[in-house]
C-alpha cells in the first residue's frame, strides 16, 4: 500500500458516513443562519400589504414569495432562513455550557470518593428526574423572559445526563496507574483532574455536546411553541409552527417547512453525535 | 432485601425534599418581590406589606423554607392566583386526563416499539432492520408538537377519521391521536434500546453455552435472552410512566387535552406561578414514585439485584 492509500484508508475509517453527512449538514445550517440576511429575499418581519389574499388568508408560493406568505403576510422563506438563527445560538451556547458543567460535575463526583462525591451524584440523579418542560416553563416565567435566562434555564435542565455518563467513565479512569502515579508524585487533586483525567473524557464530552445540542433544539423549539421560549418579533421555527397551527386546514405548508427545518437540524446533530460516540467505542482506549 | 428497600425509600424522600428546595427557590427567591407579583401591578404599599406578612416573607429564609416544606408535605401547594382555589385541588381535577393519556401512550409505544426493536435485532441487516432504523431516526428527530399537528391534519382534517382534538366521548377516538403522538417518539426510543440490548445479550457467553448444549433457538430466546432484556425494558417503561404523568405539556396543548400539563400551559398566560410551580412539584413526585416502583420491581424480577443487596 502506498502512503497515499494508507492515508485514504485512515481517512475513511476516521470519517464514517454519519459524521460526513451530519457534519456537512451542521456546516450548511450554520452558514444559512449566519448569512440569512444575505440569503433571504425579504425582511422576515415585514408585514407585506400585498402578502395576503383579498380575503386576508396567506398567499400560495409565487415569484415574489417563493414559499408563499404566512398568516400576517410575511415572507415564509425569509422567516424559515432566519428561524434557525436564535435556535442555533441557544442550542450552541447552552449545549456548550451544559456539557462543560456536566463534564466538571461528572469528573468531580467520581474523583472524590465518599460523601461529597456521592452527594453530587445524587444531586445529578435528582435533576435528571425533574419534569424538564414544566420546570423550564416555571423558570422562564419567574425570571425575566430574555435570551440569557432562557439559555440559563435550558443549561440547568440539560447537564445531568452528561454528568452521569462522564462519572461512569471516570470511576474506571480513577483506578488507572497513571492517576496513582501522579498522586504519588505529589500532584494535587485539581491538577490530576485537569491534566490526567480530563483529556481521557474530552472525546466523550465532544460527542455529548453534539447530542445535547440536538436535544436542546427540540426542547427550545418546544418552549417557543408553548410561548415560553423565543418571543415574537424574533423569528423561530417553533414559534412559526405555533402561529401556523390555526391555519393548518387551509395552509398546511406553513407548518410543514419549519417542522422539516427542526427535524433536519436535530437529525444533523444527533447523527454527528452518534457517529462520534460509536467511533469512540471502537477505538481502543489507552488507559493502563 | 429489606435494607435495600428501606434505603431506596429513604432516598426517594430525600429526592422529594430536594425537589421541594428547588421549587422553593423558584417561587421565593428568584423574583424580586413575590408579594408584589402576587398582589398585582396596582396594589398599594400597605397591601403588599400585608401579603408579605401572610407569606411569611418578613421571616428568615431557613424558617420560610421549613414552613414551605411543612406545607407541601401536608399536601398544601399554595393557592392558584387565577382561580383562587388550592392548587392541589386543581391538580387532582386534571390528573385523570393525564393518567388516561399516559396509559394510552405507554401502551402504544410498547406496541410499536417492541416488535420493531425485536425484528431489527433478530433479523439484523434485513430490510426490516433498515426500515426500523429509519423510523427510529425520524421518530427521535421529530418534535412532538409537530407530529401531533401533522396527525391532526392528516387523520382528523383530511381523512376525517378522528375528531380534531378535545376530550370526552367517544374516548377511544379522542385518545388515539394524542397517545399516538406520544407513542411514536417513545416507540423510536424502545426500538433502539431493545435492538441494542438484544444484540448485546446475544454476544454473551451464556447464550453461546445455551446454544452449544443443544437448546432450540426458541428456547434460547425465551429462557436466556428474554429475561436479560426485560430489566432495561422495565426501566424505560418506569421512566416514561413518570415522565408522561408529569404531564407531557406539548402534546396536551396541541390536542387541547385538559391534563395537568395543559393546565400549566394555560396558567402561563395568567402568570399563575403557584399553579405552575405546584405542577412541577406534582410531576416530579410522580417521576420519583415511578422510579421507586421500578427499582423495587427489580428486586422481584432480577436475581442479581436481589442477591447483591
Amino acid at each position: 500500500m502506498t502512503r497515499y492509500e494508507t492515508l485514504v484508508a485512515q481517512w475513511r475509517r476516521n470519517l464514517p458516513p454519519g459524521l460526513v453527512v451530519g457534519g456537512g449538514l451542521i456546516v450548511a445550517l450554520t452558514l444559512i443562519a449566519l448569512f440569512a440576511p444575505q440569503l433571504a429575499p425579504h425582511n422576515p418581519a415585514t408585514l407585506f400589504p400585498n402578502g395576503l389574499t383579498a380575503a386576508g388568508t396567506p398567499l400560495p408560493p409565487s415569484r415574489v414569495f417563493p414559499l408563499g406568505t404566512d398568516a400576517y403576510g410575511r415572507d415564509e422563506l425569509s422567516r424559515l432562513l432566519y428561524g434557525g438563527r436564535v435556535t442555533l445560538l441557544i442550542a450552541g451556547v447552552s449545549g456548550f455550557f451544559a456539557t462543560a458543567i456536566g463534564t466538571v460535575v461528572g469528573i468531580a463526583s467520581a474523583y472524590w470518593e465518599g460523601f461529597w462525591g456521592n452527594l453530587i451524584a445524587r444531586f445529578t440523579d435528582i435533576v435528571m428526574s425533574l419534569p424538564v418542560t414544566l420546570l423550564a416553563i416555571a423558570m422562564v416565567m419567574v425570571t425575566e423572559p430574555n435570551l440569557g435566562s432562557l439559555i440559563g434555564v435550558i443549561v440547568f435542565v440539560s447537564w445531568s445526563y452528561t454528568a452521569r455518563l462522564i462519572r461512569q467513565e471516570v470511576l474506571t479512569i480513577r483506578e488507572a496507574e497513571y492517576v496513582a502515579m501522579a498522586r504519588a508524585l505529589g500532584a494535587r487533586d485539581l491538577r490530576v483532574m485537569a491534566v490526567h483525567v480530563l483529556p481521557q473524557v474530552i472525546r466523550t464530552a465532544v460527542a455529548r455536546f453534539t447530542l445535547t445540542v440536538s436535544q436542546v433544539v427540540l426542547l427550545a423549539s418546544g418552549l417557543s411553541f408553548l410561548g415560553a421560549g423565543v418571543q415574537s418579533p424574533q423569528v423561530d421555527w417553533g414559534l412559526m409552527i405555533a402561529q401556523a397551527q390555526n391555519y393548518y386546514s387551509s395552509d398546511p405548508s406553513l407548518m410543514f417547512w419549519p417542522g422539516l427545518a427542526i427535524i433536519l437540524t436535530v437529525a444533523a446533530f444527533s447523527m454527528t453525535g452518534e457517529a462520534l460516540a460509536e467511533q469512540l467505542s471502537r477505538t481502543p482506549k489507552v488507559r493502563r | 432485601m429489606v435494607v435495600y428497600s428501606l434505603r431506596r425509600l429513604g432516598w426517594a424522600v430525600i429526592e422529594l425534599l430536594m425537589v421541594g428546595a428547588i421549587t422553593f427557590f423558584l417561587i421565593y427567591l428568584v423574583p424580586a418581590d413575590p408579594a408584589r407579583a402576587i398582589a398585582g401591578p396596582h396594589a398599594n404599599a400597605a397591601t403588599i406589606q400585608i401579603i408579605r406578612h401572610q407569606l411569611g416573607l418578613d421571616q428568615p429564609v431557613y424558617w420560610q423554607f421549613l414552613r414551605y416544606i411543612g406545607r407541601v408535605v401536608r399536601g398544601n401547594f399554595g393557592t392558584s392566583i387565577q382561580y383562587d382555589v388550592p392548587v392541589i385541588r386543581l391538580l387532582w381535577q386534571h390528573f385523570p386526563a393525564t393518567l388516561l393519556l399516559t396509559i394510552g401512550g405507554v401502551i402504544l409505544e410498547v406496541l410499536i416499539g417492541l416488535p420493531l426493536g425485536l425484528i431489527s435485532a433478530f433479523k439484523r441487516h434485513s430490510i426490516w432492520d433498515h426500515l426500523s432504523s429509519g423510523f427510529v431516526f425520524l421518530g427521535l428527530a421529530m418534535p412532538p408538537f409537530w407530529v401531533g399537528t401533522v396527525l391532526l391534519f392528516l387523520l382528523g382534517y383530511r381523512l376525517k377519521l378522528l375528531p380534531i382534538g378535545g376530550y370526552g366521548a367517544p374516548w377511544a377516538a379522542h385518545l388515539l391521536l394524542p397517545a399516538l403522538t406520544l407513542g411514536i417518539g417513545g416507540a423510536a426510543y424502545y426500538a433502539r434500546l431493545l435492538r441494542a440490548r438484544v444484540l448485546d445479550v446475544m454476544d454473551q457467553p451464556f447464550v453461546r453455552v445455551a446454544q452449544a448444549k443443544g437448546l432450540s433457538y426458541r428456547q434460547v430466546v425465551i429462557r436466556h435472552i428474554g429475561p436479560n432484556v426485560l430489566p432495561s425494558l422495565l426501566t424505560q417503561m418506569g421512566m416514561d410512566w413518570g415522565y408522561f404523568m408529569g404531564g407531557v405539556v406539548v402534546v396536551e396543548v396541541v390536542f387541547g387535552w385538559p391534563g395537568i400539563g395543559w393546565q400549566a400551559w394555560m396558567a402561563i398566560q395568567n402568570l399563575d406561578i403557584p399553579l405552575i410551580v405546584g405542577t412541577v412539584l406534582f410531576g416530579a413526585g410522580w417521576i420519583i414514585l415511578a422510579n421507586l416502583v421500578t427499582d423495587l420491581l427489580y428486586l422481584w424480577i432480577d436475581p442479581r439485584v436481589r442477591m447483591g443487596s
